[in-house]
Order: C-alpha cells, then structure tokens, then sequence
C-alpha cells in the first residue's frame, strides 16, 4: 500500500523531498570547508593564473602582458637550467629511494626481534622538520671538518667536495632527501606487504618457486598498486623540491641545484617578479599534471589489481 | 535526472559562482592612485647641423645635450590606513636579528612618547619583505619601515615613500653629520635607475662595510707575523696567506690563510674599485665587468682559489669558517663583527684596513634606513621617530646595542669607532675614515637579480667551471640584459 502524504499537507506541495533535503543536509555541513577551500584555495589558484599574464612587482596595479611570461620562459637560461635541475633530481631521487624504501620494507618484514623498534628508527625522520634535517646534513657535508670527509679521509678517499662541486651538489642533496623520505615510503611498503596473503607464497612454494621467483613473480605484482602510489607521490614531491635547497645550497654553486620550485621563488619574493613567478607556478603544475597522467596511462602495463 | 543529482548540478553552479568570487577577492589589492610626477629627462643627441667653415657652409655633427621635464603618470601605492581617532598610534616595520633588544627600542619610545605610542612589527630578514610586499598589496602599510638599499628605488618609483628633504629643512636637522655615502645611497630620482642623486627617500640607519677585513691573533701570534698594518696591499696579502696555509701530509689542509666570499657585492666589486676601475658606467646603463681592472679583480679572487690554494672552496657552513680558529683572516660583513664573532672566545680577533689594491683602498658600504610610507596617516609623529631614533636618544641606545654600524658620526664615533674599546674588534676606529670615504652600493631598480647574475660568475669561476674571462663576459652579458629590464622599467 503506497503512503500518502499527511492529511494537514494533502493539496499543498513539499518544499523538499527525502533526497534532495539529505543532499542540502550534506552540502551544508561541507560548505564551511567548502568556503574556506574556494576563497583561500580556489580563488589564489584563479587568481595567480591571471597574474601569470601580467607583470606585477606587488607595488603597484599589475600589468596585461599576455603571453610573454610564457614565451620569454624558453629563452630564459635560469628556466631552462631550473628544469633540467628538477629532471635530474627526480631521476635520481624516485627509483633509489623507492628501491630502497621498499628493500628496508622487506627487510623489516621478517618476524625477528627488534624489528619494531627498527622500524621506528627509520621512520623518525619523517616526523623531522624538512628544514631542520637540512641544516643537520649542511654539518655532515661540511669540507674537511664534516663526518662523511672525515670518513673518507680515514679510507684514505679524497672529498669530493659535496655542496661545493657542481657535480655533487645535487647527489648531496639527493641522499639527503632520500634517507628522509624512507621512513614513511616504508611504512607504506610494509601494509602493502603484510595485506598479501601468505597462501600466495605457500602456493608458490609448492610449485618449486625460489625466493627470488616468490619476489619477483608474488610480491612485486600484488605490490604494484602500492608501488605505483609511492612512485606517483615521490615524483609530484621531488618535482616541488624546495626547502632543502633552499637551506643547503640557495641554489648554488653556479646554479647546479637551482630547482623550479626555487627558482619561482626568487622571482616572486627576491626580484619581485611576481607575474613571471606566477607562469614559472603553471608551468610546473602542467608538468607534474603531465607526468602523473602518463603514469596513469602506463600502469595499465604493469600495475596489477586483485579485484 | 534524479533529484540528488539536480541537487548536485546546482550545488556544483553555486560551487563555481562562489569560486569566481574567491577569486576575484584574491585578486584585489591596494587600490592605486594616479599620480603625475616630474621626470628629468637627460639625453645626449648628435645631429648634423650646416656650420659655415672657413667661409664654406659644410653639414658637421655635433653633440647636443638635452634636458627636459617629462611628466609620468605613475600609480601611487596607497595604503588604506584609516585615520587614528585619539592618540597618534604609530607601527614599525623592522627586520632584525634581536627582537629583544629591538623591543626595548620600542618600549623606550613609548614611555618618552606616550601621546604617540608605537607598535614594533619584527621579522626576519627572510620574511620581512615578503610581509612587507603583503602588507603593501593589501592595504595596510606600517608608518616607518626599515628599508634597504637594495629595495629603495622599487619602492620610491611607486611613491611608496615620502621625500624627507623639506622635513629635514624644515627642522634644520643635521643630516650634514652623516657619513655622506649613507645618505647618497638613499638618494634617488625619476629618469634614472641608481641611487645617488633627488631626493632623500629615507633616513639612514646603519652604515656597514660589506667587505671588512678580520684576522685571527692568536695565528699571528703563534707564527710570529706581525698584524695587518695599512702598509699591506694584495701582493702583502697573498704572502701571508701562503704562509698561514699549513697542509698536513695526507694533502687536507689543517689551517687556511684565508676566507673570501664568492660574492660580487662583498669582493668583486670592491676589488674591481681597489683596481681603479668600476662595475657600471656612470648611468647604469652598461655593465663594465669585462673592463680590465674588473678581470684583474675577479682574477685575484681566482687565483686564492685555483692558483694559490690559500682559500677553501665556498660552500655551505653552519659555522663560519672564521670562528673555528683554523682560519688566518677573512673578508667579510661588517655585522659579523657585532654579531656572529662576538661569540668566539677560544681565540684573539680583530680588524684591520682592507688591503690596498693596486690603485688604492676602498671600501663599500651597505646600508639600511628608515622610510616614512607615503601613505602614513602619521607623519609628523614617524618624523619624531626617525629624530628621535637617529640623532637622539633612540639612535644612542641603537648605536649601543641594536646596529654599532651607525651613519650619524657623533655617536658613531663615541661608541663604534672609539679608540678605546676594550671588547673585539678594538681597532674598529680605522673603518671611520674608510666609511667616511666609502664607495657607493651599486643600488638600483633590479638590484637583486643583477647582483644575483654577476654573483653567479664568481661562483663559476671561483670553482673552476670558467675563467675569470668568460665569467666576466657572461656576467656583463646578463647584467646587461637585466639593466636594459630595468630602465625599461623605471625609465620607459
């Protein structure tokens, strides 16, 4: 038997239905976020694209220029080299400290005493402060009197002078980058290791598989959907690296670690070139954007889901 | 469609609207001002005229100077700081290195000047001008703002700051007592791009060397080598050095003769001036780095590095090299030596006279300043301010404990350059010649990026990566290109 409405509102229409007032309800509670996300967010986000189009030093009206911001970019040294720098970086950084990350994984998976108190240990500098754990290994690559030359001066190795050579400038900060982003890159190797099921391995096993056989055709398949968000996240990250060159090398010497992210903030906040910081701002999105939507296309080759 | 999702679609509209409107709050700054200024426009022209020579009508060229008053529109930067009912309530914008000391400055002020109470906005150097560039965009400018040499041309093209020339007439203040390349520096007019000439946008603050000479006695006291004298020039130096270097046998050097900065501003530059020569023609419009006593400066610099071995590479340090005690002696700022240095107690320190270069000695000078903004609701009690901070009281406990780098010489020469110091560094009174005789800072419109561009060649060359030829001729190449930015700019 179908309900009917109320005798007191039989021949008067609701104002709402069930639906649509739960879907008011909902849209109620998220629009102080809503808010805050559109005007401090959004909005900057709207507005630096069209500051991308003009020449602004903060001081006065900015200035329509159209697309020069964009044009100039590629004959601008520093950009190009800014790119170049943050390429390498992420070349260097995404397949050493996601190898790594997910070899310590392994390694801390095994069920022995004290792994937990080792995983807590590797764990710790996630937890630091980027800016802090630079200015730590400014100290450990300090020439002569830091503890990495010291090392090497006690196998008898010359320094390969660190943060003052152009050719080690950006390793330095690369190892310094990926021994503070293993911790957490751990962690989320381990849940992924401990979520496959151990019937996989004992099947394996019973098929005559060796452990590198297990690894390689277990392991690393069913980690792939884990693997895939730990490489797409270190790539959107090492991209925006900032905060350690920023401490360790102001982008030197003679720009060898002078990233984009870097590099946009000296035209906006030291030269006041806020337009041109603005577009070195987009570009970089629409790389990262680029990069995460091929890895996207790729992972139908090799990221393999369960379900 | 089902109602949820006209729900949605609706929600999403108004998600946009309210998108668009986020935005267009972002995008709204300080309402600028139209305002006309006078520009005096100097340009050299040669044309061909018909001159009778010897009876003869010929077309010779000749050379014309012309001067003309161009009016510029220009959009004021103004602040939308309402007018205080009541007591004048006054905000200062500062960047310091001691808040507490900067405080009591501040506190002093209110209890002399309790009629016109005065806010302290600190921040570090880092921040400071980004707040301050904030602060501007948005509408609410402090009264009094420390302003740097660096920035003073940015901010007084866009009538940012307030001319302080019919104040200091005005109240006949003695601004004649000031070392007199501090207040060049803060001299700047329309039609040019560097500072030196117009009228005075700030009151100077602080006067420092940015290339002052340190060495470390207990070195010299060991090896038996008499101090630095002003006898000693490059040739001098470079000795000495060598003969401080000491290497150990495994090849790591155990004790440096020296610490030079890889930085335009701190030793190219005052070099290139202690070779008789200089980094930019008169008018800033050209770079002269590729001029011969700016290669035979940038070469020196060099050859401490590649040739002699006296100086270790740059890189970053948390210590100053200096402070270990494995250094001989050092260029660098002046505020080292009432800041950072003050902190070493394991050995003897002090300073001496830059030495003399192969034409003469010179230094440079860095210097900050207060500015009174445009738009100051306040001006009279800011002015009171910058009196009472520079000449008086303020500027006697500023002098003491804040900036020992003071430009007003009757208290600089009380305290700061007094011959009886007890505390480090006690020869201090020789820079009061050597500022009073200063060079002036290469301060112009797009300064930071052209001083960032030349500092970027010394680095390449300092480690190798070019000669000091070719980082001449690629530092002249990309100052160029940013000076011909900046008169574009400023100039048009």
């Amino acid at each position: 038997m179908a309900l009917s409405a109320p005798a007191f509102l039989r021949g008067r229409r609701p104002r709402l239905d069930m639906a649509k007032e739960e879907a008011a309800e909902g849209y109620l509670m998220v629009l102080p976020v809503g808010l805050g996300l559109l005007i401090f967010s959004f909005g900057p986000i709207f507005a630096s694209l069209y500051l991308s189009f003009t020449s602004w030093d903060l001081f006065g009206p900015p200035e329509w220029i159209g697309l020069l911001n964009y044009t100039g970019m590629f004959r601008d040294q520093l950009f190009l080299k800014s790119m170049s720098n943050t390429l390498y970086y992420t070349l260097l950084a995404v397949p050493f400290g996601t190898a790594l990350a997910l070899a310590v994984a392994i390694a801390l998976n095994q069920k022995l005493r004290g792994t937990n108190i080792l995983r807590t240990v590797f764990f710790l500098p996630s937890v630091c402060s980027d800016v802090a754990i630079a200015v730590t290994w400014v100290w450990l690559y300090m020439p002569d009197m830091g503890l990495f030359d010291i090392i090497l001066k006690s196998v008898g190795l010359p320094s390969p002078h660190w943060l003052s050579s152009t050719e080690w400038a950006m390793p330095s900060v690369v190892i310094m980058a990926i021994w503070g982003g293993l911790g957490y890159n751990m962690v989320i190797f381990l849940a992924g290791l401990q979520s496959i099921a151990q019937e996989y391995y004992e099947a394996a096993m019973i098929d005559g598989a060796n452990r590198w056989q297990s690894f390689w055709r277990v392991t690393m398949p069913l980690l792939s959907p884990i693997t895939f968000f730990v490489v797409i996240m270190y790539v959107i990250g090492s991209l925006q690296v900032f905060a350690s060159v920023y401490v360790m090398t102001g982008g030197g010497p003679y720009n060898a670690t002078l990233t984009i992210a870097y590099y946009l903030f000296r035209n906006g906040f030291e030269w006041f070139k806020m337009g041109y910081a603005s577009s070195l701002a987009y570009v970089l999105f629409f790389v990262i954007l680029a990069v995460t939507l091929v890895q996207f296309v790729l992972q139908r080759r090799w990221v393999y889901y369960e379900s | 469609m089902s109602a949820r999702a006209m729900s949605r679609r609706r929600a999403l509209k108004g998600l946009l609207v309210l998108g668009a409107g986020g935005a267009a709050l972002s995008a709204c700054g300080a309402t600028p001002t139209p305002q006309v200024v006078e520009k005096v426009v100097t340009s050299v022209v040669e044309r061909e005229v018909t001159k009778i020579v010897e009876g003869t009508p010929q077309i010779v060229k000749e050379t014309v100077v012309i001067t003309e008053v161009q009016t510029q529109v220009v959009e004021q930067v103004v602040t939308a700081t309402p007018a205080p009912k009541g007591p004048v309530n006054l905000v200062l914008a500062d960047y310091v290195y001691d808040m507490e000391d900067q405080q009591k400055l501040v506190d002093m002020w209110n209890a002399d000047h309790p009629d016109m109470p005065m806010e302290g906005q600190f921040a570090p150097w880092d921040t400071y001008w980004t707040k301050i560039q904030t602060q501007i965009a948005g509408g609410q400018v402090p009264d009094v703002i420390d302003m740097s040499a660096f920035y003073v041309v940015v901010l007084a093209f866009r009538n940012g700051l307030l001319n302080i020339d019919p104040l200091i007439e005005r109240d006949s203040f003695p601004i004649g007592d000031f070392y007199p390349t501090s207040v060049e520096t803060f001299r700047w007019q329309y039609g040019q791009i560097r500072v030196g000439e117009g009228p005075l946008w700030a009151m100077p603050e602080s006067a420092q060397c940015g290339d002052m000479f340190y060495y470390n006695k207990s070195i010299f006291d060991k090896e038996g080598i008499p101090y630095p004298d002003d006898s000693w020039d490059w040739d001098k130096l470079l000795a000495v050095a060598k003969a401080l270097t000491k290497t150990a046998s495994d090849g790591t050097t155990e004790q440096w003769g020296l610490i030079v900065p890889a930085d335009a501003r701190m030793i190219w530059w005052p070099y290139t001036w202690q070779a008789g020569g200089e980094q930019f023609d008169d008018e800033m419009k050209n770079s002269l780095a590729e001029s011969e006593p700016s290669v035979t400066a940038l070469q020196r610099v060099v050859d401490y590095f590649q040739v002699d071995k006296v100086c270790p590479l740059p890189g970053s340090m948390q210590m100053h090299p200096f402070m270990s005690g494995k250094v001989a002696m050092c260029y660098d700022g002046y505020w080292m030596a009432t800041m950072t240095f003050t902190e070493i107690t394991e050995f003897g320190w002090d300073v001496a006279a830059p030495p003399k270069g192969p034409v003469k000695r010179q230094i440079g000078l860095g210097c900050d300043a207060w500015s009174i903004m445009s738009g100051s609701k306040n001006i009279d009690a800011a002015w009171e301010f910058l009196k009472w901070a520079s000449i008086d009281k303020g500027g006697d406990f500023i002098v003491q404990y804040i900036n020992a780098g003071f430009p007003y010489k009757p208290l600089a020469r009380k305290y700061t350059y007094a011959k009886d110091r007890t505390l480090p560094p006690q020869s201090l009174w020789i820079y009061d010649d050597l500022i009073n005789e200063a060079h002036i800072e290469y301060c112009a419109g797009n300064y930071a990026e052209y001083a960032s561009a030349a500092t970027s060649e010394v680095e390449a060359a300092v480690i190798g990566k070019k000669t000091p030829q070719e980082a001449a001729r690629d530092a002249a190449t990309n100052v160029n290109s940013i000076l011909a930015e900046a008169w574009k700019k400023y100039v048009g």
